[in-house]
């Protein structure tokens, strides 16, 4: 991606940008189902009031909204089966009323403007950050960190949620392993209308997997565009420590990887991320072949009672596992070479290779 | 009593010397900050205030010597109140470029038999005509006239700032519009010492300051609270300890304002979006259910 490619993709983002507003939960009132909706063809049948004017909203707005002040559908079932929809609209304003109450949220509402329909609702903690200033900063993070932008990856929604990588001008490429250099200072700037997230991005040489390893320090999220808050996130790539730190746990977690057997369970974990983005069932399988091997213990004569799966060996090291998952993010062309899930499930990836291991690596003087 | 119409003046009917408009360089990123057309103006009231220690003396000998090198037929005065040559002796030894600049040392007399008027001696100096003076500091000045001329604080304040004007305006015999740095001292908070009739006649507000003001070893910074010549609140970021030269930050003051930027930026930004969804609600007729 050239720097041209970059300044293009920041004026298309922003030409694109779905229209948004930052208002308080408190000032969404629910009105109720519109049953006809004229002669615009519209996405959504929720009428809600915002700030006094009457939107519409589709249902994953009218849901994300409920789960904000905790209204379950269960809750609402039972609500309508005793008062009816109004109690459940009353009901539903008055828990909206009291969370904000309690805790003032604000989130940003995004509206299709052909349909005219709120399809998007993003919680905002502090400020609303648009594109243009997400671009914006992304510019002055690069320029101070020598860094050049290298892919970019969008949501679903365009509305929120762009992934920008970036690479070093000065390539640092270590090895945690005998064949495992990796070049360890990229990084990936993560947006949302209500936040910037950075994390570092490494890349192993050896087969271009990519994994994105989260920077567990407050400074590297901001959910405003204050002056403490920017040069604090600016100056994380020359926070050496930091970095030394983060790489160390990583190499550590690896090393383990390496020499850890996986469980049954972990590659039945494995296999539910997988299931979560959506990666088919074929893809699944080879990648985490959880059922296939469970078959293998019960079809060997372990019972269903008293057999763990934790403590079941599966035919893989943890490394391996983690391999295949990062590799298929990296790789596949199931997704569209900008699909954002490659940047998410790589990140889960080195979120499962944090997690203590089911199977502890034992010195074992008699294996041959 | 004259035509009080005649003090009514139309900008265009007044004519400037463009040469008036040409700064004064001092070859360091402080010029950006000094004037968003870089460097320091010609006729014009610099204040710089900041905590006890923060370096403003320094810094002022440094930008007097800078100007010096950039533009070696200006003239340039330091005038001394706060310090003596035995204190000043102690700068020139770690800045040993600052030996060079023509110093005023003001004291006060404290010999009750001997009539001494240093707002005369200076009124004379000035007349000579100087293109950059520098005052440390301003309160002080103010307090030996207040004494030498048997008058009150705010009386002296006005005479100084008079005295000050006139030199601006080019009223000197070499006919040059001076610029004055004047160092002016703080409270113990940091609030500005001085009038608001003194705060508001002056072109810029330079403050120097400590990022943690309870630790004299933190980092410090120069920015400006008040500028009718450039920006606001852009801080740049200075060091003291090395010997010859003030260093300047010049990485760091370029990220702050990129800073400014994105940030003035955003609120723009984040109102057109807002304006881009309330135009689309405006007229659309949801039938209530």
């Amino acid at each position: 991606m050239t720097q041209q490619e970059f300044l293009a993709l920041g004026r298309r983002i922003t030409d694109n940008q779905l229209p948004y507003k930052m208002v308080n939960r408190a000032t969404i009132k629910y009105i109720g189902r519109a049953d006809d909706l004229s002669e615009t063809e519209h996405l959504g049948r929720n009428v809600f009031s915002v700030q006094g004017t009457n939107v519409l909203a589709t249902d994953f707005v009218a849901e994300a909204l409920d789960k904000y002040t905790g209204f379950s559908k269960d809750q609402q079932a039972f609500i309508a089966k005793a008062t009816g929809e109004e109690g459940v609209r009353d009901f539903r304003n008055y828990l909206a009323a009291a969370s904000s109450i309690a805790n003032p949220t604000k989130v940003a509402l995004v509206a299709h403007p052909e349909s005219k329909t709120i399809v998007n609702v993003i919680p905002v903690e502090d400020e609303l950050i648009t594109s243009e200033s997400f671009f914006g900063f992304a510019e002055i993070f690069m320029d101070h960190n020598n860094l050049t932008p290298t892919a970019y990856e969008v949501g679903g929604n365009a509305s929120a949620g762009i992934i920008l990588h970036m690479g070093s001008n000065t390539p640092d490429i270590r090895a945690f392993a005998p064949g495992e250099e990796t070049l360890i200072n990229s990084y990936i700037l993560k947006w949302n209308l209500g936040q910037i997230q950075l994390s570092r991005y490494y890349e192993r040489l050896v087969c271009a997997n990519g994994m994105i390893e989260k920077i567990s320090i407050p400074r590297a999220k901001i959910t405003a565009l204050d002056d403490k808050s920017l040069r604090g996130i600016l100056s994380i790539p020359q926070d050496n420590n930091l970095l030394k730190r983060s790489y160390n746990r990583f190499s550590d977690m690896a090393r383990t990887a390496m020499n850890t057997r996986a469980s049954l369970s972990e590659l039945h974990s494995v296999s539910k991320m997988l299931e979560r983005f959506a990666v088919g069932e074929e893809s699944s399988k080879k990648i985490a072949p959880y059922d296939e091997e469970l078959n293998f213990y019960l079809n060997s004569g372990y019972g269903l009672h008293g057999f763990k799966p934790r403590e079941a060996l599966a035919s893989m090291k943890v490394w391996e596992l983690f391999n295949r998952v990062t590799q298929y993010a990296s790789h596949t062309t199931d997704w569209a070479e900008n699909d954002n899930r490659r940047t998410m499930l790589q990140g889960e990836a080195v979120d499962f290779l944090r997690l203590p291991r089911d199977i502890k690596t034992y010195v074992d003087v008699f294996a041959s | 009593m004259g035509n009080v119409s005649d003090k009514i003046v139309r900008m265009r009917e007044i004519r400037f010397d463009p040469a008036l408009f040409e700064n004064y360089m001092t070859g360091t990123v402080l010029d950006e900050l000094l004037c968003s057309y870089k460097g320091l103006p010609k006729g014009v009231n610099y204040m710089v205030i900041g905590d006890p220690g923060v370096g403003k003396t320094t810094i002022i000998l440094d930008l007097l010597s800078n100007i010096r090198k950039q533009h070696p037929g200006v003239k340039v005065l330091f005038v001394s109140v706060e310090m003596n040559e035995i204190d000043l002796a102690i700068y020139v030894q770690r800045f040993p470029k600052f030996q060079d600049i023509d110093i005023l040392f003001v004291e006060s007399n404290f010999d009750d038999n001997v009539d001494s008027h240093n707002l005369q001696t200076l009124t004379e100096i000035l007349q000579q005509g100087w293109d950059v003076v520098a005052i440390d500091s301003f309160y002080e000045l103010q307090g030996i006239i207040k004494e030498e001329e048997s008058i009150t604080q705010k009386k002296a304040e006005s005479m100084l700032f008079s005295l000050i004007k006139q030199q601006n305006k080019a009223d000197n015999n070499a006919q040059v519009n001076t610029t004055f740095l004047t160092i002016q001292q703080v409270t113990k908070t940091g609030a500005f010492i001085g009038s608001n009739r003194l705060k508001h006649s002056i072109t810029a507000m330079m403050e120097l300051r400590l990022e943690n003001p309870k630790n004299i070893y933190s980092e410090r910074y120069a920015l400006f609270s008040k500028h009718r010549r450039g920006d606001v609140g852009v801080r740049l970021y200075y060091d003291l300890s090395v010997t010859g030269d003030v260093f300047y930050n010049e990485d760091r003051f370029s990220q702050d304002r990129q800073i400014r930027q994105l940030q003035s930026e955003a609120g723009k930004s984040m109102r057109k979006y807002a304006d881009k969804f309330d135009i689309l609600f405006e007229n659309i007729k949801i039938k209530k259910p």
